[in-house]
């Protein structure tokens, strides 16, 4: 009997990657266990959660698809079997590659403008990890769509995607747990949504004594571990919020309770500003002004010996304002700098303002604020790594559906002031970015710090000038032209309006490009007709799309309308080599970065193949092996050049080099980049230890340093470049003639303010004909750490644990609510919106507000195997997609008003 | 007010690392009142964490064992104790049934059991499980009682009964060993076994019974008594003390369908036809016959309720401290000024 | 010497992460589940606790199991740990319901969590002594025995300590000597004053929880 442990990653979830072993016994996985090798490293002592356990079941998966398949029924339709018959690979490439080279033949972007090849993969960011060398096709393949909407857009974090970016360099922002003494958490559910590391970070600092308030509508698994649960009314956060900010200005002596050092050096708040709402400039230079209470008159933010900025006051000053387009003010009279302003703004926004909107007592709002600054130890420092950082140990954190969709941008705002008024932003102890996806490097993101106009971060937001505007929506979610704040990197496609496309196939807008249906659809670890709002509407779409190309698991909802399936090799089947340390959502936080390894831990069991040999074969079916080599060579796909200073390890573009060989060169490429060239391991050294680390310093988790480096300040808390940019989008949509995005710029605030939010859902009802109060309860989802991502619907043995997790298989609500419905325990009910029905048990809780419904994450299967026999109801089912629901970010939430009764 | 905190305002902290084990001593749980002393000394409640959950590993087969078992012993016992062990028609037919009914009783639950054939492995720890007693007990029954069949001899007889005894407690103790169901796990559990074997066999035997002879007219006299006995130990178990759950399980024999089935069609039933026997002696036979039907079924509905559904493991308790203590901090009055201590920076 | 557990209710966060690895490690087939985590709600909205709780075998000093079974099968070790014999088990079922803490299952019939029969690797780890007998968790008795051969250290050392310790991710299972007063297990009853479950019982469980 022979024992092997064959180290791999996982990377299932947006928490990971992580490290483990899987056990295999004479050529049979049997099992996997935490990688005690990297104890000492990784952050949570090598361990795997839940699902990596279920990997073994992943693999030998009878219900999977286990060879190419093409349809034979050319109808399309959830009632019409797709008639699948066993296809080689061979013919399954000529398929797909007939496909394309039609394309290649007609041109890459069709009469709209938009290319005919889309490519949509799904699972949040973790694609990459699993995609081997792909990217590298798409790169040599030329324009693509990568913009059609999954769940990976349309339920990921969003607004604090592009703001925290903006901000901070924050794709996600995460609270320095290890160093945190105190946490308001608005629905971020941590404990079941942040992985190995997050959930272990949290359990160790709940020992020590960090106290975590959870402010969320239902009683959540980190809910569960908080000190104390304050069950919010859905999307009013921002009230609270504001409110609290309220608190800080106006009801203590901020001069005393706030960082003052920090506002007056770090932030906007001394700079003045104009009456047209804009900064008041220096005429000459244009650099905005404050003004210096030493000297009595206006200086430039930089001048060297400015040394007393007023925050508060009215001040007789001259200038000029630049507004949209160049446009230009000059002015001479009283003006306030930014910090005064926000101080008249936050006035209306007392607690019991905020009590009335939220369901919060005031006096709860009034504690969480006064708890808040005596955690913040103004003035205090810590020592990281015999540096001596700013130390503020609280931190305010925001979950999805707050900062999804409309008001995400208000707690956004938020938050990040709340904590630049204590100085916990970017140091020890606060809230912090993980890493950056829109700004580059992305494997530094200290190093994306760079200056920018008026003191800040350069932005590389998408032009709103009318010279450099992308008038012409370049994909299908026009992300370049809707959303300056997307950028342009390669994540951007995923991060716009990812649910434009399906909203827009059969509801165009005025002034837009007619839509267009890719000719290709290349679908990858998603499955949009469950992970989508509104499914049915998706299913519609995808009953018309021509020729839909699924890389495929299992059979799923989504490619029931394909009409090729290719069962790639999954994640315990192929090689990949992938980033893995340093600083990551979605509570990564290591003191050593490097790369680790994927690879096939035993035979096959089915007609499998690794990704990276598809890639190769497709690029040299469409004749484009040169450009896919050199895309490799690049990077594309596999995460690091291949050339660098002092090393060659540059694939010939002539051969079509096998799968280990590509990687075997890409180890040696990493090691040595890693390492400044000094170091170099192979492929054989990776499989057999799994990983390769260099040391991380601490001291990299915090922006503070990059910053005051160069000299720069948070953009905090006044919005000036955003007003500018959402009056400059507006002058160029408007000169479109497109006026259908005109509630969306209204959020381009500089200083954002409460609006009716929970209304916006309401109001939905009377689009559709009914009244909302038809509708009076919230359906909300919740993350299920055993069903997130993985495919792991169809595997038994999850849904054989994870009952054991309240939720888990039904619908929950509030034990008075039900009652007063007449629905007991387990009682089939059904869920009605204004645009759809769906059913599911009633599971009755305390632990949820009155007015509230949950349905863990997203279900509703009807052709996934074993999922499909849950009953479980999915938000997405009864959710609309409708451009009222849409924020300026192009994001949605997961609320909808239903009804709810005994089926 | 804020003093009670250990407020670090201004507070520098050496070197750090993420990782340090949390050992012991608690700084401040998540739970910590203002008073740490006030809240170990408040009174806290056992918390039902996990409720009552009905067992599924004894089922009809069980209750059967125990039902057929009961009324096998019962019927010899209450025979050889009416014919004075001498071996009249009556005790014949105990002598008969009895064995072949805690036999029937043995083979249903060997059934239910995981691995049957390992049957003879339950004789083995007799000095610990009554399980084991019970078996040996049943079984030295059975082989007696055959004996006796076979071979007739009083000596068999005096042997016997006493081991039928045995047998029929045993029972009562191996449910009153399950620690794990709270209505179970009682002292009158044997009582009631030995109550419920017995006016389960003047059951049998009055529905068995020949006509007319002597021992039908003691036979009448002795069912009804243990009808009367066991009607007070059943009722006596469903009031009997305990914890909360318990009460609440116990109590299910005070529901309607419990009390129709062996209280009134059991107990009551049976008493008004062998009264009514007694007064119309034409009537004499039918209503024996009857009353034994009435106590056998009462008797059975009685052993399938307590095995099948007040066979249910007791809830998982703890004391939870109580609800989330208020955030440390009362709201200061509005206006009143935090305390700020500590140096500013630059 | 006698092993023990200290579960640390503040870490848990009822992931189920130890549910599944104990199946792994042990074969378990579906729906049979030596351990797993309750989650448990306690109070009355709005004043509402949840909390996850890890149950399973308490290896208690005095366990009731043992005492009744008719067979021998149901021991327990010097050091402690209480186990089945499978081969002495006839399946009666009688310590399950001796056991107040719902530790014990009777595999009846093996269900394969696919109706086609086992998948390559159900069929490599299922143990046919284990048919139609009782159940339950052994606190891992083979990886730490094999461990102490080993010269390794249960508790300390990741393959001689039970799998459900090695795997939580938020490290709350903690395995130790009871008996060593410098364990890491005994200084967190001590330290950290640890609670058992259902101490009414008498069992006296080598379980222990910390809720503080």
């Amino acid at each position: 009997m022979t024992t092997e442990r064959i180290p791999v990653y996982c990377y299932q979830c947006v928490a990971g990657p992580d490290l483990l072993k899987v056990i295999v016994r004479d050529g049979v996985a049997i099992g996997v266990e935490p990688n005690a090798d990297f104890a000492e490293i990784h952050p949570a002592c090598g361990k795997v959660c839940v699902r990596a356990y279920a990997l073994i079941q992943k693999l030998y998966n009878p219900n999977r698809i286990k060879t190419p398949m093409r349809r034979t029924n050319p109808k399309k339709a959830r009632t019409e079997d797709p008639g699948w018959v066993e296809i080689s690979w061979d013919e399954a490439l000529d398929l797909l590659t007939e496909r394309l080279k039609g394309i290649r033949a007609k041109g890459l972007l069709d009469e709209s403008g938009y290319p005919r090849l889309a490519a949509t993969f799904g699972s949040g960011g973790i694609a990459p990890a699993y995609l081997g060398t792909f990217a590298a096709f798409l790169a040599a393949w030329g324009p693509v769509d990568q913009g059609i909407g999954s769940g990976q857009g349309v339920k990921c974090y969003h607004s604090e995607h592009l703001y925290g970016e903006f901000w901070h360099r924050a794709f996600t922002v995460a609270a320095d747990v290890p160093r945190c003494d105190y946490v308001l958490s608005f629905g971020y559910n941590g404990d079941a949504s942040g992985g190995v590391t997050g959930v272990f970070r949290h359990a160790e600092a709940r020992v020590r004594g960090l106290t975590w308030v959870q402010i969320e509508p239902h009683l959540s698994i980190t809910g569960a571990g908080a000190a104390q649960w304050v069950p919010i009314r859905p999307k009013t956060d921002a009230a609270v919020l504001l409110a609290l900010l309220h608190v800080i200005l106006h009801e203590t002596d901020w001069r005393r309770t706030c960082d003052i050092p920090f506002l007056e050096s770090m932030t906007n708040s001394s700079y003045l500003v104009g009456p047209h709402g804009y900064y008041l400039r220096d005429p000459e230079s244009g650099k905005p002004l404050v003004w210096d209470l030493d000297r009595d008159r206006p200086v430039p933010f930089d001048d060297p010996r400015l040394a007393t900025p007023a925050l508060e006051g009215r001040f007789l000053a001259a200038g000029v304002e630049i507004g949209a387009d160049g446009e230009r003010w000059s002015v001479a009279e009283a003006v306030r700098p930014a910090f005064s302003l926000l101080l008249h703004h936050l006035l209306p926004y007392t607690p019991e303002w905020a009590a009335g909107v939220a369901d919060v007592p005031a006096a709860t709002i009034r504690r969480m604020a006064h708890e808040y600054l005596e955690h913040a130890n103004v003035g205090g420092t810590i020592d990281v790594e015999g540096t001596t950082l700013p130390h503020r140990p609280v931190a305010v954190l925001l979950g999805k559906t707050v900062t999804n969709g409309w008001g995400g941008y208000e707690c956004c705002w938020a938050r990040t002031v709340m904590a630049a008024l204590v100085g916990a932003l970017e140091v020890p102890g606060g809230i912090l970015g993980t890493t950056v996806r829109l700004n580059r490097p992305a494997v530094n993101r200290l190093d994306s710090v760079k200056p920018g106009p008026d003191g800040f971060m350069a932005q590389p937001l998408n032009p709103t000038s009318r010279e450099k505007w992308q008038g012409q929506p370049h994909i299908r979610n026009a992300y370049r032209t809707l959303v300056p704040l997307a950028a342009d990197s390669p994540w951007s496609a995923a991060l716009g309006p990812a649910h434009l496309p399906w909203l827009f196939m059969d509801s165009p807008p005025e002034h837009w490009p007619a839509p267009t249906l890719p000719e290709v659809w290349i679908i990858y670890r998603t499955n949009p007709a469950i992970s989508n709002w509104e499914t049915g509407r998706i299913e519609a779409d995808l009953e018309r799309f021509p020729f839909i190309a699924a890389f495929a698991y299992t059979q799923d909802e989504t490619n029931w309308y394909a009409d090729l399936l290719l069962p790639e090799a999954t994640d315990l089947e192929s090689l990949q080599l992938y980033r893995i340390g340093g600083t990551k959502y979605i509570e990564q936080y290591w003191d050593h970065m490097g790369f680790a390894l994927r690879q096939p831990v035993t035979a096959p069991p089915y007609d499998t193949r690794d990704i990276t040999d598809i890639a190769t074969e497709l690029a040299r079916r469409c004749g484009l092996s040169k450009e896919y080599i050199e895309a490799v060579n690049r990077g594309a796909g596999v995460g690091v050049a291949l050339r660098g200073e002092g090393y060659d390890y540059a694939l010939d573009p002539a051969a079509g080099p096998s799968a280990p060989e590509i990687w075997d060169r890409v180890c040696r490429a990493a090691t040595r980049s890693l390492t400044g060239g000094k170091e170099e391991r192979d492929l054989a050294w990776f499989k057999s230890h799994g990983a390769y680390f260099v040391p991380f310093s601490e001291k990299r988790y915090y922006l503070h340093t990059a910053m005051k480096a160069q000299g720069l300040r948070y953009e905090l808390p006044y919005q000036e470049r955003i007003k500018r940019m959402g009056a400059e989008l507006a002058n160029r949509l408007h000169e479109r003639g497109i006026t259908w995005w005109d509630v969306q710029l209204q959020e381009y605030q500089p200083l954002p303010a409460w609006k009716d939010f929970p209304d916006i859902w309401a109001k939905i009802a009377v689009k559709h004909g009914r009244r909302p109060e038809e509708f009076p309860l919230w359906l909300l989802t919740s993350r299920s750490m055993q069903y997130s991502w993985g495919a792991n619907v169809s595997l038994p043995i999850l849904a054989d644990v994870a009952r054991h997790v309240t939720g888990h298989f039904g619908l929950m609500l509030n034990r008075g609510t039900a009652k007063r419905l007449g629905i007991q325990d387990g009682d089939l009910v059904e869920i009605e919106s204004a645009t759809g029905r769906t059913r599911g048990h009633a599971i009755l809780r305390e632990g949820v507000r009155p007015d509230v419904a949950v349905a863990l994450q997203q279900f509703g299967h009807w052709a996934t195997p074993v999922a499909r026999d849950f009953d479980m109801p999915s938000l997405n089912q009864v959710a609309a997609m409708d451009l009222d629901l849409t924020d300026a970010t192009g994001s949605g939430a997961d609320v909808v008003k239903v009804a709810v009764r005994r089926a | 007010m804020d003093t009670e905190l250990p407020l670090r305002r201004g507070e520098n902290r050496a070197a750090q690392g993420p990782r340090e084990e949390a050992t012991g001593g608690v700084r401040g749980c998540t739970l910590r009142m203002a008073d740490d002393r006030e809240r170990r000394d408040a009174t806290v409640i056992d918390t039902e964490l996990l409720p009552p959950l009905k067992q599924r590993l004894w089922g009809r087969l069980a209750v059967v064992n125990f039902f057929l078992g009961g009324a096998g012993a019962g019927a010899y016992l209450v025979a050889v104790s009416l014919t004075g062990f001498s071996a009249t028609p009556l005790a014949r037919v105990a002598l008969t049934l009895g064995p072949l009914l805690v036999l029937a009783g043995f083979l249903a639950v060997a059934v239910e059991a995981g691995r049957p054939l390992r049957g003879a492995k339950v004789l083995r720890m007799a000095e610990t499980s009554w399980m084991s007693r019970e078996s040996w007990a049943g079984g030295a029954f059975i082989a007696l009682a055959a004996l006796d069949f076979v071979a007739p001899w009083v000596g068999w007889r005096l042997a016997a009964a006493p081991v039928a005894l045995l047998f029929v407690l045993a029972q009562g103790w191996v449910l009153s060993n399950c620690r794990g169901v709270l209505a179970w796990n009682v002292p009158i559990l044997p009582p009631l076994f030995l109550a419920s074997a017995l006016v389960s066999g003047a059951g049998v035997l009055s529905l068995a019974a020949p006509l007319g002879s002597g021992d039908a007219d003691r036979l009448q006299l002795a069912t009804a008594a243990l009808v009367l006995l066991s009607g007070f130990v059943w009722v006596a178990y469903s009031v009997w003390p305990g914890n909360r759950t318990f009460r609440q399980v116990a109590g299910g024999l005070r529901e309607d369908s419990a009390v129709l089935g062996i209280f009134i069609v059991g107990h009551l039933l049976p008493l008004v036809l062998l009264v009514l026997g007694r007064r119309s002696p034409a009537l004499a036979a039918a209503a024996a016959a009857l009353a034994g039907a009435g106590i056998l079924i009462g008797q059975l509905q009685a052993k399938a309720r307590l095995i099948l559904k007040m066979g249910v493991l007791r809830p998982i308790t703890m004391n939870v401290p109580p609800h989330s203590s208020p955030l440390t901090l009362p709201s200061p009055p509005s206006g009143e000024r935090i305390k700020v201590r500590g140096e500013r920076v630059g | 010497m006698r092993w023990g557990m200290v579960i640390d209710l503040k870490k848990c966060v009822g992931c189920q992460t130890c549910t599944i690895a104990c199946k792994q490690e042990h074969g378990l087939p579906a729906e049979i589940f030596w351990r797993f985590v309750a989650d448990c709600e306690v109070g009355e909205y709005p004043n509402v606790r949840r909390l996850f709780l890890p149950m399973q075998c308490m290896h208690c000093a005095n366990p009731p199991c043992v005492p009744v079974c008719p067979t021998g099968a149901s021991r327990q070790r010097s050091d402690g740990i209480v186990f089945v014999d499978y081969g002495q088990c006839v399946g009666c079922g009688y310590c399950a319901l001796a056991c107040p803490y719902r530790a014990r299952h009777l595999i009846h019939e093996v269900q394969w969590y696919f109706p086609g029969g086992p998948t390559p690797s159900e069929a490599a780890t299922s143990q046919p002594e284990r048919h139609g007998v009782m159940t339950k968790c052994t606190f891992c008795l083979n990886r730490v025995d094999a461990g102490l051969a080993d010269g390794l250290k249960p508790g300390e050392d990741a393959a001689a300590t039970p799998m459900c310790s090695v795997a939580c991710i938020a490290n709350a299972i903690h395995f130790g000597d009871l008996d060593d007063p410098e364990s890491p297990v005994a200084r967190l009853i001590k330290d950290r004053g640890a609670v058992q479950l259902l101490p009414e019982c008498g069992t006296d469980p080598s379980v222990y929880y910390l809720t503080e």
